[in-house]
């Protein structure tokens, strides 16, 4: 039996490669190349060439590799789009969309924002959904999960802790979109997460939820194993990839590098930058330490040779990560990492076994690991030999997880 | 002989009286007679199956994994080796952290690899068993590998397979214990490199033999057929379990096809096997035109050694079937010029219209017989020897008597049945997978109807000088 499964994700390539769109695209493909029919629905936030007016809303159809996308932007967008879970215009659209394509099997939902009413459709046309759970947008209109720089939240606790700790944001709203997303979420007829602890997160706030762990996958045609064993006194390079931002902690890992007081140590920064004043503050922290490199982005398919250029990947994330591709790459490359404490992370660097973790934030805390690295070497190679028993799960071996729920529900 | 005039009938479709009226218009009355009744045996007829469902647990595959009811058996695992790729040490890795078994052992019997499979192995702690490379063939290997192992449970794998589970080898184990059967097999899944010719193979196959389901398998009234002993003997190396004390008595036997020949064997004597669609195992090739022209060559080959009406040529004279050959792949290098000049993204059953007007109104002369269009040297060189084997300098027919057309838009039509399900319009993306495809369904047609030429008494193949040696070259490295 083939099936037809139409995903919904609030961004995709070739504009936007986070982990949302990865996840949706390596499933879709997989799933495709199963014997099944895929289609994308993506919100278009850059394009604005080649679009189709229908009503109020313009569309764009294309391909992104072999995969069939239609992309949909709001003729006047409103000025809460970004945090809406209900849109009229998006909602008619959805509902001629369903109407008018061959009836899908089920609707698998990446990520629901701005396209939330698809949902809606769904339930209307009596098409089952699942939802796939990638942050935090359900419940927190901020995203983040995040106060302040310095304040993280544990969840919305039906809009309580919102109207303490945020009150730029209406209680009243909080607690209607919460009530929608409780209904959005019981509806659904598996709900998955990539990670324990963001399923934990959700869980909080809706107990009688009920969550599978589905981790994601990686691509494995691009893994390189790095097979380097160390001796006393060798060079190190430590690496840092994913996108340069304040909440990312790009500064505390320079901070740290710079305390540490060893010509045999490298920092390579990889990454996309898009805040030119924090590009500059980190060049001020940076000052003339020529050890330290920033090497721009990469490709998807460079990530084996990215990380067999590194020894450690250091990943010091200020805010709470649902789940993290870059660190599951590097323990299939054999590439022991250091993380922040906190969320995801945490979950998944087990402390001398796949890496180190220290306190978010703290980048003394961070200094020490990097010089325990660099006076005992043995103990990465100890790490390195360890990590050998973890082996992340495949792309297709999330695919093939997830077929298997597809059918399961249709 | 009701059996035949049965599956008479069953032939006489408009598909195939179009194929010998064509027939008819090139060989003459007598030899197409003689071909509709070698059809009539049954080569390619599969009979109403009484399907019988396997029982299979009904667990929750993600959270089960530290809850799995024991299974208190060890399981050996057997895997032939030769300069393995990049996936094996995740395949020996896999197969370590299965749950749910009481031991795992692995053996690989190598056959000289040169590369780093021999390290690997030993770094995974893996029983080594080393064989001269002139020695290895498919049945030997597994043999030799299967008197060393211990364990009360065989598991036969190959070198490019991957559990896409921690509890893969639990379901098939669990499979085998609680069901009357002494094997069991699972199907593929494709991994993220497969293209479209593979995925468009596998569906066929497991469709055409009813294996798109958990099935028990058994000598049933359908083994009358040949089709319905094929479809009820599938023991399939990519990974089977089967019971040690079964194996031992009976073991592999042929060079290839080992793994068919043990399920036949097995079902004429009475015994059960299984085989899981749910549960598949990750594996799919990536392989050239000319690749699947040996395969073909080879399967073909085996099946009529197995089945005797398998192996009959509708082809009499070789020189025109070299000729048909050439003048087919001419015409599709001419198709995919034409393709490539099309407005996409198209609808995807309007591009395969539009192929098949190109093709049947193709003119077969010998333009474009270059080798840059077929992306396939090897296939293109093989393609010129056949040239000089035939002698020939120039097309002596049109191609209106190509019969091989006929099997290719056969083939064809299945590509657009199996391409309709997963696209609805084509891409500049899909339409290469498309191209790509043709060539090996091309390569895939000659390497079957060389076969039946090589197979068949009928015609003048028998006295062609070369045909040992083009033997000899089809079947090394398969």
């Amino acid at each position: 039996m083939s099936l037809r499964v139409l995903y919904i994700v609030h961004q995709f390539f070739p504009d936007f490669r986070t982990g949302t769109e990865r996840f949706v695209m390596n499933v879709a493909s997989v799933i495709q190349k199963a014997g099944n029919f895929v289609k994308i629905v993506t919100y278009d936030l850059s394009c604005k060439e080649n679009l189709q007016a229908e009503g109020e809303i313009l569309t764009k159809e294309y391909f992104y590799k072999s995969l069939p996308v239609v992309s949909v932007k709001h003729k006047h967008p409103p000025v809460n789009l970004h945090t809406a879970y209900e849109d009229t215009n998006i909602s008619h659209f959805a509902y001629d969309f369903l109407k008018k394509e061959n009836r899908y099997d089920l609707i698998h939902t990446a990520h629901p924002m701005r396209l939330v009413s698809f949902i809606e459709a769904a339930l209307k046309f009596e098409i089952p959904y699942l939802l796939t759970l990638t942050d935090f947008w359900l419940i927190c209109p901020k995203l983040v999960l995040k106060v302040n720089p310095e304040i993280l939240c544990d969840g919305p606790e039906r809009g309580e802790k919102c109207a303490i700790l945020c009150r730029d944001v209406p209680i009243e709203f909080v607690k209607r979109r919460l009530a929608k997303v409780q209904n959005i979420l019981l509806g659904a007829k598996k709900i998955i997460s990539p990670s324990i602890f963001l399923a934990s997160v959700f869980k909080k706030e809706f107990p009688e939820l009920k969550i599978k762990i589905i981790p994601h996958g990686i691509d494995y045609s691009s893994v390189e194993e790095n097979q380097r064993i160390y001796g006393k006194g060798e060079r190190i390079t430590f690496g840092y990839c994913g996108s340069i931002q304040p909440h990312k902690g790009t500064h505390v890992l320079i901070r740290a590098f710079r305390v540490l007081n060893s010509e045999n140590a490298e920092l390579r920064l990889y990454g996309k930058w898009e805040n030119e004043d924090y590009l500059r503050y980190l060049k001020d922290l940076v000052g003339d330490d020529n050890r330290i490199i920033f090497c721009g982005e990469y490709e998807g398919e460079e990530v084996g040779e990215v990380l067999n250029g590194i020894d450690v990947l250091v990943v010091p994330s200020l805010c709470y990560e649902s789940y993290s591709f870059v660190i599951h790459e590097a323990f299939a490359c054999n590439i022991p990492v250091i993380a922040s404490n906190i969320g995801g992370l945490a979950e998944k660097v087990k402390e001398s076994i796949t890496g180190f973790t220290f306190r978010a934030g703290d980048h003394e805390d961070l200094a020490n690991k990097l010089r325990h690295i660099m006076e005992n070497l043995s103990h990465l190679n100890e790490v390195k030999r360890k990590m050998r028993e973890f082996l992340p799960p495949f792309m297709e071996e999330e695919a093939y997880l997830y077929e298997r729920i597809y059918k399961e529900i249709v | 002989m009701i059996k035949e005039v049965l599956n008479l009938v069953s032939q006489l479709n408009v598909k195939n009286l179009r194929k010998y009226f064509y027939h008819l218009r090139t060989y003459g009355l007598r030899i197409t007679i003689k071909t509709i009744l070698m059809k009539a045996k049954g080569a390619n007829f599969l009979p109403t199956l009484e399907i019988k469902p396997l029982l299979v647990p009904n667990i929750d595959l993600i959270s089960c994994e530290e809850s799995l009811p024991f299974i208190d058996r060890k399981v050996s695992v057997v895997i032939p080796t030769k300069n393995a790729g990049k996936y094996f040490k995740y395949l020996l890795r896999k197969l370590r952290s299965q749950k749910g078994i009481k031991e795992c052992e692995i053996i690989i019997v190598d056959s000289g690899s040169s590369n780093d499979t021999l390290s690997i192995a030993r770094s995974e702690c893996v029983k080594i068993v080393e064989i001269a490379p002139e020695k290895f063939s498919h049945s030997l290997s597994r043999n030799i590998g299967a008197e060393v192992a211990s364990g009360e449970f065989l598991l036969f794998m190959v070198q490019d397979a991957l559990p896409l589970s921690n509890q893969w080898l639990w379901e098939m184990a669990k499979v085998l214990e609680e069901n009357d059967i002494v094997a069991i097999s699972c199907a593929e899944y494709p991994s993220s490199e497969q293209d479209l010719f593979y995925g468009m193979l596998s569906w066929n196959h497991y469709k055409t033999l009813n294996l798109d389901k958990d099935r028990i398998l058994s000598w049933d009234k359908s083994c009358s057929f040949p089709m319905g002993i094929r479809s009820n003997s599938q023991i399939n190396n990519i990974s089977s379990l089967i019971k040690r004390e079964i194996f031992e008595k009976y073991k592999f036997q042929k060079n290839y096809g080992e793994d068919l020949d043990l399920g036949m064997r097995l079902i004429r004597d009475g015994y059960r096997l299984g085989f899981l669609y749910t549960t598949r195992v990750m594996h799919s090739h990536h392989r050239s035109p000319y690749y699947f022209l040996k395969r073909a060559y080879v399967d073909k080959i085996f099946l009529a050694e197995i089945f005797p009406s398998f192996g009959y040529s509708e082809f009499i004279d070789y020189k025109k079937f070299i000729q048909d050959v050439v003048s087919l792949l001419c015409d599709i290098n001419k198709l995919t010029v034409y393709i490539h000049e099309l407005k996409l993204p198209m609808n995807i059953h309007t591009l395969f219209g539009k192929m098949r007007t190109v093709l049947e109104c193709a003119d077969g002369s010998w333009g474009l017989f270059e080798e840059d269009y077929v992306k396939d040297r090897e296939l293109f060189r093989f393609m010129k020897s056949l040239i000089d084997i035939g002698k020939i300098k120039s097309p002596i027919a049109p191609l209106k008597g190509n019969k091989i057309l006929l099997y290719f838009l056969d083939q064809l039509k299945v590509l657009e049945d199996y391409a309709s399900r997963i696209y609805d319009k084509v891409s500049e993306c899909v339409l290469e997978e498309i191209v790509d495809s043709y060539y090996k369904i091309f390569a895939l047609q000659c390497g079957w109807q060389l076969a039946n030429l090589y197979l068949s008494d009928l015609g003048n193949f028998s006295q062609c000088e070369y045909r040992e040696e083009m033997n000899k070259i089809l079947t090394e490295g398969i």
